[in-house]
């Protein structure tokens, strides 16, 4: 792995030189030929090679045909792929991911979500060498309600990934190649690919962008609730995934360690004191405790072993830069500079 | 000449200061064993000049290899990438702030020529503070070589000397640098130590705490599991679920022989809630122990490869 660095040196690597803009339409809006206008009419604006990739999540062929001709139109080479069934929006993305010929993806929400016209200011941050850009929501236009559950649920996201994002929310995104392949996403951890890709090592910015619409009922409770969950796994793969048994094991002791001394002072009163133990909830409560714990206890040891025979596969490290020895009978060369990735 | 025999990796983080002056030393003790030797400095994300130092380095001796890495991954991480990358039949670790001393490694090495496959350094005087660093060192290396095994009086020295082909198939990752010794237990290795030197900080910060004795606890005991029964787990859980068994059956028969044969008030309530919580814990265990069965079964071609593959061959 590591004695095979790409010849891709970071310095003359930065700028994009190539753009997809990646738009994925499930059927969910009715007025997909205007939202594709807007679009296209900024996508005139970009001075950079760029095209565009229609996923199509779920539409009628022929429209999606449609849409492609009037991006063509435009004079905007077009492709259109489909990823249809069941698969869910992580592996509509993976897909799109593969397919994308430049080395910087911009992912389009759906509808006109923001304005697109900070799409140019996104590729000026990528230009000057982050990795991942995101856009958050300036002149929010949805409900309070929603404002407010979004405004709590990014403080929750910022304390529990350490990852400074104002608004993870927001659909349109900007990120290379590069990144979109070597952090993998699974279920609906899409949302938190900004989070994964900064854990990895990789330089994570974002611009603001104006609030245009919110897809009215999207925003539900349900939806929250489930990304609440998907918070709290990012949180045990960020911090435990090479270490379970610290997680597991910690909590465990401590509850264990609660049962064990409420048992105990009940077995204090017993013995000491002469109280009966009949009538006594604790004492279930401080047995549950100590079952429970050495329950966690087991479990963790099983992640360990999990963990422990996969280790071979797991990407503990990404490498930044390789200055490898010269080769001796060119010691007069200047060495070269590589950048590889493990 | 041309082929590289012996690698020393030195994992650095913020060592602007000691990356110059160690490599000075490293030369004179390296280049008197009169092969082609590497010194693999690991960038381990630092924050401040390392990085342009290193670059430099690498640029005015040959011998200079450095990696850098994306953000600060950890020792453990730096090692593995260090170890990965070197091309020595013999690899050196060490730390980079000089606390070692180079001219230890000569000795380290008589003994890998000697047969060994792992030699450790023992730091027997350690210069640093007694209460904060040496006794809590001194009681963890107590407790990881009784519970794995393998007594060792200084797991957390990182100057040790390995032979390549048996560091190369140990899994290292997470914070495990510190368990190599009983780790290596794994490809069979043959483990040494050697008394070694150390320095007292010269220039920066020391980067550990008290904090890590806790989670030292909780790895150890991972570790004795993975080292002992990696292969086997139901026979682990099963030897743990055994006392439950036991404790059960005594509280049940117990109780029993107590309610029949006297006149003795039994108190049936803690008694039958001290059944099933002991019954339950086993049950539990006995099953997890299939779990993990389970779990080495859909992956048991690549735990072979580390266990079956001679060191030495």
């Amino acid at each position: 792995m590591l004695k095979t660095p790409e010849t891709n040196p970071r310095e003359t690597d930065l700028r994009v030189q190539h753009l997809t803009l990646v738009w994925l339409v499930s059927g969910r809006v009715h007025n997909p030929t205007e939202v594709l206008q807007r679009y296209l009419s900024v996508f005139r604006e970009l001075e950079i090679s760029r095209d565009l990739l229609i996923v199509n999540r779920g539409i009628a062929d022929e429209v999606v045909g449609r849409l492609a001709e009037q991006a063509r139109a435009t004079g905007i080479p077009t492709t259109v792929i489909v990823s249809k069934g069941i698969s869910p929006y992580s592996g509509a993305l993976s897909s799109a991911f593969c397919c994308a010929a430049g080395d910087a993806i911009a992912i389009l929400p759906e509808y006109l979500q923001v304005d697109p016209y900070c799409l140019t200011e996104m590729l000026k941050e990528l230009d000057a060498g982050a990795d991942y850009v995101a856009s958050y929501r300036t002149g929010r236009v949805d409900r309070n309600r929603d404002r407010f559950r979004s405004r709590w649920f990014n403080y929750l996201m910022r304390r529990v990934s350490g990852v400074r994002l104002t608004d993870i929310n927001s659909g349109l995104r900007m990120l290379r190649k590069e990144l979109a392949e070597s952090v993998p996403m699974h279920g609906e951890l899409h949302v938190y690919l900004p989070v994964l890709a900064a854990n990895q090592g990789y330089r994570v910015s974002e611009v603001p962008a104006t609030h245009l619409l919110e897809r009215s009922g999207d925003k539900h409770l349900r939806l929250y609730l489930r990304r609440l969950l998907d918070l709290l796994t990012l949180f045990f793969l960020m911090r435990f995934t090479r270490k379970p048994f610290r997680f597991f094991g910690g909590v465990g002791s401590i509850s264990f360690l609660a049962g064990a001394g409420i048992n105990g002072v009940l077995a204090f009163q017993r013995l000491v004191l002469d109280k009966s133990l009949a009538d006594r909830p604790a004492l279930v409560l401080g047995t549950l405790l100590m079952a429970l714990g050495l329950q966690l206890f087991s479990l963790g040891l099983l992640g360990e072993l999990i963990i422990f025979v996969q280790a071979g596969g797991l990407k503990d490290y990404k490498l930044h830069e390789v200055l490898d020895l010269r080769p001796v009978s060119k010691q007069a060369e200047v060495p070269k500079e590589t950048k590889a990735e493990c | 000449m041309n082929r590289v025999e012996l690698s020393v990796v030195v994992p650095v983080f913020n060592e602007s200061g000691n990356v110059q002056r160690l490599f000075r030393q490293l030369e004179p003790v390296l280049g008197a064993f009169g092969c082609r030797y590497e010194v693999i400095f690991v960038d381990d994300g630092s924050d401040d000049d390392t990085w342009n130092i290193l670059k430099v380095l690498h640029h005015d001796n040959e011998q200079v290899c450095a990696i850098r890495f994306a953000r600060n991954f950890g020792q453990t991480a730096a090692m593995r990438a260090g170890i990965e990358h070197a091309r020595g039949s013999r690899i050196v670790t060490m730390d980079g702030d000089l606390q070692n001393d180079p001219r230890d490694i000569p000795r380290l090495l008589e003994k890998i020529d000697e047969g060994f496959d792992l030699v450790v350094g023992w730091r027997r005087d350690r210069q640093d503070s007694l209460w904060l660093r040496t006794i809590p060192s001194r009681m963890a290396n107590l407790l990881i070589g009784w519970i794995t095994g393998l007594p060792v009086h200084d797991n957390g020295c990182s100057l040790k000397a390995y032979r390549s082909q048996m560091i190369k198939q140990v899994p290292l990752y997470s914070e495990m640098h510190r368990f190599i010794p009983a780790l290596s237990q794994l490809a069979g290795a043959r483990v040494t130590e050697v008394v070694v030197r150390h320095h007292a900080r010269r220039h920066g910060e020391s980067k550990y705490g008290l904090t890590r004795v806790g989670r030292v606890l909780l790895d150890v005991f991972a570790i004795k599991m993975l080292v002992s029964f990696s292969q086997r787990p139901l026979q682990w859980f099963g030897a743990l679920s055994i006392p439950f068994f036991l404790a059960a059956s005594v509280t049940l028969v117990g109780c029993v022989i107590t309610c029949a044969l006297s006149t003795v008030h039994v108190p049936l309530v803690v008694t039958s809630l001290a059944f099933l919580l002991l019954l339950y814990i086993a049950v539990h265990l006995l099953f997890v122990g299939l779990l993990g069965e389970l779990v080495i079964k859909s992956s048991c071609s690549r735990v072979k490869d580390t266990r079956n593959k001679s060191p030495r061959n």
